[in-house]
């Protein structure tokens, strides 16, 4: 096996390059409104005990995986889960992970353009002396391709991904995440100080900012006690550190077999948590209720969800701030933002970047151009059909259904198969902290009932999305002819993502086999790998 | 005013005081910031608190902690050697 010399340069650069993996658009999206939306302060405590239950065990079993497969040279999840399992199973069962991070990068990646997009929008000045609608129109233009804009972006940011992948982990990956996530937390901190700060009267805003901050906050302890609100907690916990989908186990895999892996998961874990909970509870909703009230706000989000206010509401109202203020606070949101895709996208990048370079000896630079050509083919018909709904279908199967069965068998594969004892023993090697014995009953029945638990509450709205119910159930009530076909061209196109999504998965599989089989017919290479 | 808990130990002057500086923070807080009601302040701090204090905990302690010095070097299949 060819035997890459990449490797970390720093250990904070490590648990940041971790912690940006984990650190996305959601910690600032998502995760307000979710906790908006289910019970407000007491959302946090299914939240908080979903960490601990199953985001924490989740996290320590991923990094001890990927160093247990690094001490073998594998740096990929196909040939760590084939080391952690006897089965040729597992090794196909690992490509899946490589499945989901290749199809999720694919509209993560035109995610994060937006935000390249509207940092240079905001720098130009664009926004400034517009009114909301034309903002909003701004967005709605974009997405619906009206400027060359979105293609030049998109293009760019593929080629940022490919630029750094290709100069490895210690001058790539790790000078991202030493660079961009003290800015993120800088920026962060600056807009939540501001958000919190905001008074009326003062920029044009009508409410402080902590009426947001108290409607957002404002606990409601009978919610807690509806099982949807668990499943809200779990699936955020789930999205938000970036489990189940092999990226972890890639750059863990560059740890020493002695070196610490439970602080580190444990570091990159809260300081996601802080970003998430401390920064991005502070910056959305105190804002943009700072300027339209709680109904506005509500109005807003029912219109175009958490991507909404991120992309069609602040721009406008950071405008409100003055043309200097106004244009700081868009850099400071975009580049966050940008910042938080970034080092996430390229943690999806590395694992085929290592299969391509570990399986096919290509140079570093050609393995990640394949990455970016193959983000670039799956990325035209999400572009294209954005409107229609592929974008959605994408993001559905592999963002949110693919990681929870990814994680819940390899929870299996390391507790049930692996064996919990030598698991435990692989996350105490060298472990610079006391890992309390309560994770390992944890990890071995807890967190997979967890997740069981997830996908079987989940299968009712799976078998919806598959049937395409809502759809049909639209279909059948309208009666505008131009309506109706425009609800069979949203089928048509969500069941094409669908096959582009099935193929994909296919053709990895045979890229496997055909590996296996190369790997087998030279004794040579099969003898180490 | 009663600080003492409903159905609380009163002997536990220590306690009362500290319940006391509590209230006068929250009362404090509550004044400076007029829009956020109690249960949400205190939903915000304590969760802000503890988030924060555990990732300035850790983070602190990965940066005293020993770094790491060589690159990992892959060993053969099965050698379980430490």
């Amino acid at each position: 096996m060819n035997q890459p010399q990449d490797t970390w340069g720093t250990r904070i650069g490590l648990v940041l390059a971790m912690a940006g993996n984990a650190v996305g658009f959601g910690n600032f999206l998502r995760f307000p409104v979710q906790a908006m939306q289910h019970g407000g302060g007491s959302f946090l405590i299914p939240y908080l005990v979903c960490f601990f239950l199953m985001g924490i065990p989740l996290l320590l079993s991923e990094w001890a995986m990927g160093r247990w497969g690094g001490r073998f040279g594998y740096h990929h999840t196909p040939f760590i889960m084939g080391s952690l399992g006897q089965s040729p199973f597992w090794k196909y069962f690992g490509m899946f992970g490589l499945f989901i991070n290749i199809a999720v990068a694919a509209y993560y990646c035109y995610i994060e353009s937006w935000t390249l997009a509207y940092l240079w929008n905001s720098v130009q000045g664009t926004f400034m002396g517009k009114t909301p609608d034309q903002v909003a129109r701004f967005f709605d233009d974009y997405v619906a391709l009206g400027s060359v804009q979105p293609w030049f972006f998109w293009i760019f940011c593929v080629g940022i991904n490919v630029f750094f992948l290709a100069r490895g982990l210690r001058q790539g990956i790790e000078r991202v995440a030493l660079i961009g996530m003290p800015l993120l937390f800088l920026f962060g901190l600056l807009l939540a100080i501001r958000g919190v700060s905001l008074k009326a009267g003062e920029m044009g805003a009508i409410y402080p900012g902590t009426v947001g901050l108290n409607y957002l906050w404002t606990p409601d302890f009978s919610s807690i006690w509806r099982p949807e609100v668990w499943l809200a907690a779990a699936g955020q916990i789930f999205f938000t550190l970036s489990v189940g989908m092999g990226a972890v186990q890639c750059y863990a895999s560059f740890v020493r077999a002695n070196d610490d892996i439970a602080l580190n998961a444990m570091s990159a874990g809260w300081m996601n948590e802080f970003v998430e909970v401390c920064l991005g509870g502070a910056i959305v909703i105190p804002i943009t209720v700072g300027y339209v009230g709680i109904e506005g706000m509500q109005a807003l989000l029912a219109k175009a969800g958490g991507i909404g206010l991120g992309f069609r509401t602040l721009p406008y109202l950071f405008t409100q701030w003055g043309p200097v203020l106004g244009l700081v606070g868009g850099v400071m949101w975009f580049s966050l933002l940008f910042f938080a895709g970034i080092t996430s996208s390229l943690a999806m990048g590395a694992p085929l970047v290592r299969l391509l370079e570990e399986s096919f000896q290509l140079k570093r630079t050609m393995a990640a151009a394949c990455f970016g050509l193959i983000v670039l083919l799956l990325g035209v018909p999400i572009i294209l059909g954005f409107n229609q709904g592929v974008f959605d279908e994408f993001d559905y199967w592999t963002g949110t259904v693919a990681l929870v069965v990814f994680a819940f068998i390899e929870s299996l594969l390391f507790a049930w198969i692996f064996g919990i004892n030598r698991g435990w023993a692989e996350i105490n090697r060298g472990a610079e902290i006391v890992v309390p014995r309560v994770f390992k009953f944890l990890l071995k029945y807890v967190t997979p009932l967890i997740l069981l638990a997830i996908l079987g509450t989940s299968m009712p709205e799976i078998y919806a999305k598959v049937t395409h119910a809502a759809l049909y159930k639209e279909l059948a009530q309208t009666t505008d002819a131009a309506e109706a076909a425009s609800i069979r061209a949203v089928i048509h196109y969500r069941n094409l993502a669908r096959l582009l999504l099935l193929g994909l998965l296919l053709g990895l599989m045979a890229l496997l086999g055909w590996i296996l089989r190369r790997q087998a017919a030279t004794p040579a290479r099969s003898a180490t790998e | 005013m009663d600080l003492a808990p409903p159905g609380g130990d009163s002997s536990k002057v220590g306690h009362r005081i500290e319940l006391g500086r509590d209230h006068f923070a929250i009362m404090f807080l509550e004044q400076k910031h007029h829009a956020m009601n109690r249960s949400a302040l205190l939903a915000f701090l304590a969760t802000n608190l503890m988030v924060s204090f555990f990732t300035v905990y850790y983070l602190v302690k990965v940066l005293r902690s020993r770094g790491y010095s060589s690159p990992a070097e892959p060993e053969a299949p099965g050698d379980q050697k430490n």
